[in-house]
């Protein structure tokens, strides 16, 4: 039995001819990972937030173009930050995504700044996204548009959670049912004096508005 | 507020049944009835309507993988609203949503809850002070306490056997939870997280979350493999919980689970997972095949040169296969060999499986690591040679040789699958799966008269030898067989009405017909001189008709008295009604020391 197993085997194998494997180790095309040298910046020296980047060249000082995985928006990603690699999501169908996005905990212990960004394409009611992002934080907010652009529109609210933490909600919609909603927030390290504090959370809050407004959907057609 | 409905736990395992029905509205309302009926022995009256996630406006609810029906019950004096939800239906959501929640992280389908129940309150017209119940049953109870707990979706969730929360999962979730943990134990970076002691963490999030708790109602099995696994690291248990012992003949896993190691029991989740949904949707050929990629079950009943077609025939799927499943699947193999006297060990302690079973077991689960390990290096070498010349074929020499080698290890680790299972410890094992579905913790839900079989209630008379009366198709079928019978009234008095226009009326307008004929012709014989023609009438031949006689005669309508026929039918009517009404009967009798039978039958014909 053994020696006709191998002999049809053999025959066979011409009959197949190049029939290949996946190589898995394919090549991307220009993606940043493929770069010898990395930015010497805490979102290309964690591994998992490089993932999501584009290129190792600038979009403007600090930032570098971020891509997500689920393809369904882009954003200017800040060089400081990194994303945490536990919690990240990608669903089936292009149903959602989550980012959680911090500051680098090797670096500057001023600020502990998060930002989450939840992404699904079954938006139905934009009161009812504001009011989830309202009650995830347990806060009343009062959210304003403040920018219509592409069939994207940008609603935001300031929030003081308490002496401590403070912060910015905003919430990313289209026409394609397609929804972000962010909240991101600021809190002071515990070495940080309370005059500097105030100041330190204006220009993170600067920086979270800037950051808002590179967010983009990628429209995909048939999306 | 009115009467409130009633629920009780038998009548919750009966509704998250039926909404696995996938019912269309109508009927699904209808059901909710009866199973009201028969659980509390109250009609649930007043307007009641009901509206599926798939049939939502929004198209992206239905896309979203939610499935479930919210039910508005409008008394006149008392509106609820009733979510009864499942947990996501197709395999591949099952997978996602499982391994999901074991990692403590998606909430999306916790979000198109809220956003479901919001459509259903506009859809309804529901005003904000109207209490929504959230009925829920595994993964459901995962999706609708999360949206409890961060969007104040639902007033009050029951669950059965519910796939529970997770500090962690809330902790990326819940902002609010998280600015708490952040301030309470002091962490600035989400890898501190890690470091807070579980107990701590696990202690914090229930005091946290008490309030909410105070909403939330849960029924376990103690013999659900979810209940076991909850015991694992990040799980927290909120809310009231009434345990249920549903398989008095083991004691559980929850506590053998306990005694190994979390890294260990994630592994041999994910195992069991792959393996239980994909076999739950085509049986054990179908989980391995989950498992390695391959499908084994074609495997089987062949030998020598058709074993070997097959597997030349698949080549290129295999090896396919086999690269992208093969090192997770590797891991989590080694993970449990390295522990199988232990998982074994204590499965057979518990009286899961049999000592042979598990001999058997954990010695083809080495056979089968070792040959996975040969198959990963044969995969191995073949790529890296592809690359290191650089040539997508590398000449029949090596892919003979790799051909060899592979289909030297599947036919190992197919005969090593075969022997475990010979043992019969997989369908052993897959009988755990049971006590995680509704119908066994309905069938515990048994009190004297009360018990269960699938979800049909039965009661079981006292007198003399106990008989069983399945009460559920008894009361359908009283309810049902009236409006048939009368149906089949209103049928035979139909044919009774048809059989006199068709037979004697058309008798007496074809003979009124002739008559008039006749007439016609015995009043104006003139008119008829067209008859005499055949007869060598010309115009000079002066004839004519002067008088026409017709001599007639009319039989009688034969055959057409259907009388006792029609009496038969009638008879076999009442005889039904007589037959439904002595069968209500005899049930009543019965069981006449409860009142509330005589009861049941006559609410039934309301529904």
């Amino acid at each position: 039995m053994k020696g006709k197993f191998i002999v049809a085997l053999i025959i066979t194998i011409f009959v197949l001819g190049g029939c290949a494997m996946d190589n898995e180790n394919e090549s991307k095309s220009s993606s940043a990972n493929e770069a010898k040298e990395f930015p010497e910046v805490a979102a290309f020296e964690d591994e998992f937030t490089r993932s999501f980047l584009e290129s190792t060249e600038t979009t403007r000082e600090g930032y570098y173009s971020f891509v997500s995985k689920s393809n369904s928006f882009k954003m200017d990603f800040p060089q400081d930050m990194i994303i945490n690699e536990e919690s990240h999501t990608v669903e089936p169908d292009d149903r959602g995504e989550y980012i959680y996005m911090e500051y680098n905990p090797e670096g500057s212990k001023d600020l502990y700044a998060v930002r989450t960004i939840q992404y699904t394409n079954f938006m139905t009611d934009e009161a009812n996204s504001k009011k989830q992002i309202s009650n995830s934080l347990d806060l009343e907010l009062e959210f304003n548009e403040i920018s219509l652009n592409n069939d994207q529109k940008l609603q935001l609210a300031d929030f003081e959670y308490d002496e401590e933490i403070s912060g910015i909600a905003a919430l990313i919609s289209n026409s394609k049912n397609q929804e972000l909603q962010i909240i991101a927030d600021i809190q002071c390290g515990e070495s940080t004096q309370s005059d500097t504090c105030t100041s330190k959370k204006e220009k993170e809050k600067e920086k979270i508005m800037e950051w808002l407004e590179t967010i983009e959907f990628i429209n995909t057609e048939g999306r | 507020m009115g009467n409130k409905i009633i629920i009780t736990p038998s009548l919750q395992a009966r509704l998250l049944d039926l909404e696995y029905h996938n019912l269309d509205s109508t009927k699904f309302v209808e059901q909710f009835k009866q199973i009201y009926l028969e659980e509390t022995g109250q009609l649930l009256e007043g307007e009641i309507q009901s509206y599926n996630s798939n049939k939502s406006t929004y198209s992206a609810i239905s896309e979203s993988g939610y499935n479930g029906t919210a039910v508005y019950i409008d008394t006149g004096d008392s509106q609820e609203l009733f979510i009864v939800s499942q947990g996501s239906q197709d395999t591949v959501d099952w997978l996602y949503n499982i391994k999901a929640m074991f990692a403590g992280r998606s909430i999306s389908q916790a979000l198109a809850t809220d956003k479901f129940v919001d459509e259903a309150k506009k859809k309804f017209e529901v005003s904000e002070d109207v209490e929504v119940t959230g009925f829920s049953h595994s993964l459901a109870h995962n999706n609708n306490t999360v949206a409890l707990l961060n969007y104040d979706t639902f007033d009050q969730v029951y669950s059965i056997n519910g796939a529970q929360t997770n500090y962690y999962q809330q902790y990326f979730a819940d902002r609010n939870f998280q600015l708490e943990v952040r301030k309470n134990f002091s962490i600035s970076s989400s890898k501190e997280l890690y470091e807070i002691p579980p107990q701590d963490l696990h202690d914090f999030a229930m005091e946290f979350y008490g309030d909410k708790a105070k909403n939330i109602h849960q029924t376990i099995s103690k013999d659900d493999p979810l209940y076991a696994v909850s015991v694992v690291r990040g799980f927290f248990t909120l809310g009231s919980i009434t345990m249920v012992d549903t398989n008095p003949d083991v004691p559980g896993l929850r506590e053998l689970i306990a005694d190994i190691p979390d890294d260990v029991i994630k592994d041999f989740q994910e195992l069991a997972i792959d393996f239980a949904v994909a076999s739950n949707e085509g049986g054990t050929n179908e989980g391995v095949k989950e498992l390695i990629g391959i499908d084994v079950g074609a495997f089987k009943d062949k030998e020598g040169m058709e074993l070997a077609g097959h597997i030349i025939a698949n080549y290129d799927t295999m090896v396919r296969a086999l690269n992208e499943k093969l090192p997770p699947l590797l891991d989590r193999v080694q993970t449990v060999t390295a522990n199988s006297n232990e998982i074994f060990g204590s499965l057979e302690e518990a009286g899961y499986i049999t000592e042979r079973q598990k001999e058997v077991t954990i010695d083809h689960l080495t056979r089968i690591e070792k040959s996975l390990i040969d198959i990963e290096d044969i995969l191995k070498d073949n790529v890296n040679l592809r690359d290191k010349l650089n040539n997508p074929f590398l000449g029949a020499g090596n892919e003979i040789v790799t051909i060899l080698r592979l289909a030297s290890n599947l036919v190992e680790i197919y005969m090593s699958y075969k022997e475990i299972e010979k043992t019969g410890i997989l369908k052993r094992l897959e009988s755990i799966k049971d006590s995680h579905g509704l119908q066994e913790m309905l069938s515990s839900m048994s009190d004297g008269l009360k018990s269960y079989i699938g979800a049909d209630m039965i009661y079981t008379s006292t007198k003399g030898e106990p008989i069983k009366v399945n009460i559920s198709a008894a009361l359908q079928m009283y309810q049902k067989a009236i409006p048939i019978l009368e149906a089949k009234s209103t049928k035979i008095s139909n044919f009774e009405k048809a059989i006199k226009h068709e037979l004697d009326e058309s008798y007496k307008g074809e003979k009124r017909k002739v008559q008039d004929e006749i007439n016609q012709m015995e009043s104006s014989p003139s008119s008829y001189r067209f008859l005499l023609s055949k007869h060598g009438f010309y115009p000079t031949f002066n004839k004519e008709i002067k008088s026409i006689r017709v001599h007639e005669i009319f039989y009688p309508l034969e055959d057409n008295d259907f009388a006792e026929q029609l009496e038969e039918l009638k008879k076999s009517v009442e005889s039904g009604k007589l037959y439904i009404e002595k069968y209500r009967q005899a049930i009543e009798d019965l069981f006449e020391e409860e009142e509330n039978v005589s009861q049941l039958f006559d609410l039934s014909r309301r529904i």
